[in-house]
């Protein structure tokens, strides 16, 4: 598997390098993190106190002749290579963009802001309902379709919209036991496609406020290897609204989803509602210490069949951290984080993160 | 005329001068455009959405920001107009440019060069020091005073 990471590796590098011989030379650019965690007690992975480099992220982008192309290669846990992110674009005006490939899902404001590269985020991970697919997040935080969005300044302040058509993600279990969502990425499992949508506002009365609304429908089935939850299909409505403030050195962030379920199994034909949220805050003082608090919490409808898939559990987290901006490029992150209640357990957990931009 | 008088008349003339001097130092940058850019002139507040990369077409032309490489103007540019730190800027774009592959203005080596590029380009807009504005393929769209 090393030698396959590396093989790909040495053929994007040198794909870059023919590149900048010809007319359109790529720029590489990518990120990289170290992390160091330790928790206390209870179950957790990292009891024993566990240095880990993160993710290599490369990513390069171009516009060639009115085309846009974007490209995010991820190395993860030292041989695992994924094609995060290829999208090609055309700008038609400010009001219409056109982008097909594999992007983040217009879902909220995260998951469209923060990618892979974990130095532009302000906390050391995701909050634990956005994580990605196979971090055991429980939203399509990608997915492969088509997305049009655009911007227009109206007398009321910026409106920007998307609205979006692609493959559905299906449920699949991940090594034989852990059950992960699915993007699809090369075939969809189901004839429903995915659509999504999302609309914001940055009021002209209030500078500094931006308030978003989205949502994301999906027909879900799972693979035969995924022995527990969804049966038959399973009809999905996600709902998102989400707020970030900005006034002088404070912002805040915010996000509240809601998660509806409707079984289509004859044995039980049941609805479900679930919910997630987080709250952050973060002041900057100086342009280099950034203090912030985040709570997040998860609340699971019992008997629910995708989180019975997925493994998901009611889950109330509060974090406490500190970034420190070494330059535009590197920070060094750390963070107190209280596990106040993930399936009925709890503990807590220190963390430190050095990361770069390159 | 007593002493007191001419001493009044004396600091009166050098706070004159020294403000006359003050404002004949004081220099503008200029934004120029491609002379077929549709619009004639500009606000600064547009200036800045074109160069964050939020505005990026003009009646049907889309816009290509230009930067440039001399350090002192670029500071300028990005302190007075843009209303940033060079860092912040520069963090900025970083984001940009990974969220959403917008890349961010391209970077030309002297005034000549933004000049020559920007009068060669559909959709050129760039920025010199007014005084430098020459030739015939570039229009400006809004002179800023950016002090000494």
């Amino acid at each position: 598997m090393k030698k396959r990471v590396m093989s790909r590796l040495i053929l994007l590098i040198s794909v870059l390098f023919l590149s900048s011989q010809s007319g359109h030379a790529f720029e590489l650019n990518g990120f990289a993190d170290v992390s160091f965690t330790k928790s206390t007690d209870g179950a957790d992975e990292f009891r024993k106190g566990d240095f880990a480099f993160g993710a290599l992220d490369l990513y390069l982008a171009q516009t060639m002749d009115d085309i846009d192309i974007l490209v995010e290669l991820v190395v993860e846990e030292g041989d695992v290579l994924d094609l995060e992110r290829i999208t090609l674009g055309y700008t038609f005006s400010d009001a219409l963009k056109l982008r097909a490939g594999r992007f983040h899902t217009p879902l909220g404001f995260w998951n469209t802001s923060y990618h892979h590269g974990v130095q532009l985020q302000p906390t050391i991970d995701r909050p634990h309902f956005l994580r990605f697919e196979d971090d055991g997040g429980i939203l399509p935080v990608h997915v492969i379709g088509a997305y049009v969005s655009g911007r227009a300044d109206t007398a009321v302040g910026a409106i920007e919209y998307g609205a979006m058509l692609g493959n559905g993600p299906r449920i699949t279990s991940e090594d034989g036991v852990v059950n992960v969502l699915h993007p699809n990425n090369i075939s969809d499992n189901n004839n429903s496609k995915a659509i999504a949508f999302n609309a914001a506002i940055s009021p002209s009365a209030i500078e500094g406020l931006k308030i978003g609304l989205s949502g994301h429908i999906a027909e879900i089935e799972s693979d035969a290897t995924v022995t527990s939850g969804i049966v038959d299909t399973l009809d999905q409505m996600i709902i998102g609204v989400a707020l970030t403030y900005s006034i002088g050195n404070i912002q805040l962030a915010s996000e509240y989803f809601s998660i509806q379920d409707s079984d289509n199994s004859t044995a039980t034909d049941e609805d479900f509602t679930s919910n997630a949220y987080y709250g952050l805050i973060t002041y900057t003082l100086l342009d280099k210490y950034v203090p912030y608090l985040m709570y997040e919490n998860i609340s699971v409808k019992e008997d629910d069949p995708y989180f019975i898939s997925l493994g998901t559990v009611d889950t109330r987290e509060m974090i406490a951290g500190l970034r420190y901006n070494i330059n535009y490029r590197s920070a060094v992150k750390g963070e107190y984080r209280r596990i106040i209640d993930m399936g009925d357990l709890d503990w807590n957990e220190y963390a430190l993160q050095w990361t770069l931009a390159f | 005329m007593n002493n007191m008088m001419r001493w009044g008349v004396a600091v009166g003339v050098m706070v004159l001068l020294l403000w006359g001097n003050a404002y004949a130092m004081a220099r503008e940058l200029a934004i120029v455009a491609n002379k077929d850019f549709p619009s004639n002139a500009v606000t600064a507040a547009r200036v800045k959405e074109i160069y964050l990369g939020e505005k990026m077409t003009e009646g049907g032309v889309k816009i290509k920001p230009m930067e440039h490489h001399d350090e002192v103007l670029k500071k300028r540019f990005i302190e007075k107009v843009m209303g940033s730190s060079i860092d912040g800027y520069k963090a900025y774009w970083i984001k940009k440019f990974f969220q959403e592959g917008i890349t961010p203005p391209t970077n030309k080596a002297s005034s000549a060069d933004v000049l020559q590029s920007v009068a060669q380009t559909s959709g050129g807009i760039g920025y010199v020091w007014a005084d430098e504005v020459k030739g015939d393929g570039v229009k400006v769209l809004l002179k800023v005073e950016v002090g000494n």
